[in-house]
């Protein structure tokens, strides 16, 4: 078994940039852990901290029981592939994949038997005699991925592996990571800005901006439940739809108060809503698939005064099974994910209705999700 | 008419050449073509050509034990400086590869060799190695003579050179460290490589073009070694620093022999594009990249 435990780990560079705050994290064995984030937020330097290529400036990083922050890269146990897949130039590939282990002293035979099985599984067994610099970037990919599971480590560590390949390549290594993770059990740490990537790949997402976990969950749960505004924005394409406004109440009903719209908000949330924040500004945040017109596609929700939102078409793109609009109401800018026949043309009027036991609340100041319910770390 | 117009443009072209082919005629064809001519003759002793006697320089030399006995040391001698300034370079980088305070002042201290002029080197060395007021002595507390002594002469001049050449070797080797990606060292780190295996496995290889070509220019280098000798040993004690260069002097300009002395020059021409050929040969087939 073999846990994986970050404790206030921060990383400071010349006592002054703080790039990673606080961290506190327990992978456990065979997760598959992706840390996603915008560009700067620290989640590769954490990557390399726990491969031990980084210093860690302050906290506990704990690799099986042991006490890791001293211990040298080299006798972590853990297998890494890079970004720029650090293949070494005047070695081929077998060597390359065979080096982990030649340095080990592992016997040749042992050696050219697991080099064969790597390169089996992932295809690139006509490749063995080639130099990397004769490769495409899916094949350098994969030898660097094939070096990588040469050895069973305690973890894989992945920055950004597919980040230099084409849109269809990475689809398909995507898949091959699934099932490569799926056949060797081993625990997987993987860094991406790529929110499908992290969506698609992982069993655990954990959400960093400037050198905090705004939220580590399963990939359902920060979809479904995120813990603040950057999660909600950050996760999902096209991103979630924001609206700023009042809280009223009126009579037994609340009133989501907004430019062009007035929604009311239904049931339990609604109570609570009205109770806590009544003229209040909050912000509402509606994901694109959950607007809708009445007619295909309503999936039987209900339409009417109580959730209509309004604008003018300032985009209309075809997606092919369904199209996106795009809405503007003088400084709010929507996207709807609606079905291709849905009419409107660019610059015409356009209602829309929300599916407002869908949306999420954050509070205006903390920019905390009201109704987040609690999650694991 | 128009042809005419046409032909003097095209000869254009060879005008802008001029300069350089007269700068290399005079100093480099001409004296290469005279050396081959002179070294089938006798001489004056102005170095004028008054005998023909064919290939008997050659033979003169090629039965002459001091020429024996020169070629030897000039060996022994090439041997010493390039194995000894390519490590002195080598190491050298190495240590100013890592990032520390100060580290350009090492960086300069280490390549300031090259901008020595070996004859002035080689002056500062001999009071060095002066057996009676030399640091050298007084720090090991030993008696040693250390030109005027036949063992240690020739490696005396060989260590001087070796480091004169080593700072242009600094240079050669920094530039190509640098052009060691860093992230396959931080692979290999994680790989579980030790330093050593890092050094050999992926340091070394990654030099080896350029390493390549260091060893050619060192070699080329080392049999041209003259301002040291001059200065330090004239040759002596006996014949033990009496390089191929400084005999070819001594030939020329103390025994008037210039027909002997182009017929060595010719030699020392053909071993070193033998060896470079050689060398050339081997790296189409060892070099890696």
């Amino acid at each position: 078994m073999s846990d994986l435990v970050l404790k206030n780990v921060n990383k400071v560079y010349d006592r002054k940039v703080s790039v990673v705050k606080d961290l506190s994290l327990k992978i456990e064995d065979g997760e598959f852990v992706i840390f996603v984030g915008p560009s700067g937020c620290g989640k590769s330097t954490t990557l390399r901290m726990i491969a031990g290529l980084e210093d860690i400036s302050s906290g506990e990083l704990w690799i099986d029981g042991q006490l890791c922050n001293y211990v040298e890269p080299k006798d972590r146990d853990l297998s890494m592939v890079f970004q720029n897949y650090a293949l070494y130039p005047h070695m081929n590939v077998y060597d390359n994949m065979a080096f982990s282990l030649s340095i080990r002293k592992v016997p040749k035979k042992e050696i050219d038997k697991k080099v064969h099985e790597a390169a089996k599984i992932l295809g690139i067994e006509h490749l063995l005699k080639a130099r990397p610099a004769n490769l495409s970037g899916g094949q350098k990919q994969r030898v660097a991925i094939g070096s990588a599971i040469m050895r069973k480590p305690k973890a894989f560590l992945m920055d950004e592996p597919l980040s230099n390949l084409d849109a269809k390549l990475r689809t398909q290594m995507r898949v091959e990571l699934q099932e490569l993770h799926k056949k060797l059990g081993t625990t997987m740490i993987y860094v991406t800005h790529d929110q499908t990537e992290a969506m698609t790949l992982g069993t655990r997402i954990v959400v960093m901006k400037e050198g905090r976990i705004q939220q580590a969950d399963t990939p359902e749960m920060i979809y479904d439940n995120p813990a603040n505004l950057f999660v909600a924005g950050f996760i999902g394409s096209p991103s979630m739809n924001f609206l700023e406004g009042l809280i009223r109440r009126e009579g037994s009903r609340t009133v989501f108060e907004t430019e062009g719209a007035r929604l009311t908000i239904p049931g339990s949330r609604g109570e609570r809503l009205g109770s806590e924040y009544e003229n209040r500004k909050i912000v509402l945040g509606i994901r694109p698939e959950d607007l809708f017109v009445p007619g295909k596609g309503d999936k039987g929700r209900r339409a009417g005064e109580e959730n209509c939102l309004v604008g003018t078409i300032s985009a209309r793109e075809m997606l092919g099974a369904e199209s996106m609009v795009y809405l503007t109401h003088g400084e709010t800018e929507m996207a709807a994910r609606l079905p291709v026949e849905t009419e409107g043309s660019v610059g015409s009027f356009f209602s829309v209705y929300a599916d407002l036991n869908r949306a999420h609340f954050f509070d205006s100041d903390t920019e905390k999700n009201i109704f987040y319910e609690g999650g694991f770390q | 008419m128009r042809q005419w117009t046409e032909r003097l443009k095209q000869s254009r072209a060879y005008l802008y050449l001029i300069p350089c082919f007269a700068v290399f005629g005079v100093f480099l064809f001409y004296p290469f073509v005279k050396t081959i001519y002179l070294s089938f003759y006798k001489t004056d002793k102005m170095g004028q050509a008054k005998l023909f006697v064919g290939v008997e320089n050659y033979t003169d030399l090629l039965t002459s034990e001091s020429f024996y006995n020169s070629m030897t040391v000039t060996l022994i001698f090439v041997l010493i400086v390039v194995v000894g300034s390519m490590l002195l370079g080598l190491l050298a980088a190495l240590l100013c590869s890592k990032a520390f305070p100060g580290i350009r002042a090492f960086s300069t201290a280490y390549a300031l060799p090259m901008a020595i002029a070996s004859s002035g080197a080689a002056m500062i060395f001999k009071i060095i190695l002066n057996p009676t007021i030399g640091i050298l002595n007084k720090l090991t507390g030993l008696d040693i003579n250390w030109i005027s002594d036949p063992k240690y002469a020739l490696i005396c001049v060989a260590v001087l050179t070796a480091w004169l050449n080593s700072g242009i070797n600094f240079l050669y080797f920094s530039a190509g460290l640098g052009n060691i990606d860093d992230s396959i060292y931080e692979r290999a780190s994680v790989d579980g490589a030790n330093s050593v295996q890092k050094f050999f496995r992926l340091t070394l290889p990654g030099l080896s073009p350029i390493m390549f070509y260091t060893l050619v220019v060192n070699i080329i280098q080392a049999f041209q070694s003259f301002g040291q000798v001059k200065i330090l040993t004239q040759g002596g004690p006996g014949e033990s620093t009496n390089l191929i260069v400084y005999s070819i002097y001594r030939d020329a300009f103390f025994n008037y022999r210039f027909g002997s002395a182009a017929a060595q020059s010719v030699i020392l021409f053909l071993i070193i594009m033998a060896l470079t050929l050689v060398m050339f040969k081997i790296e189409k087939k060892g070099v890696k990249y």
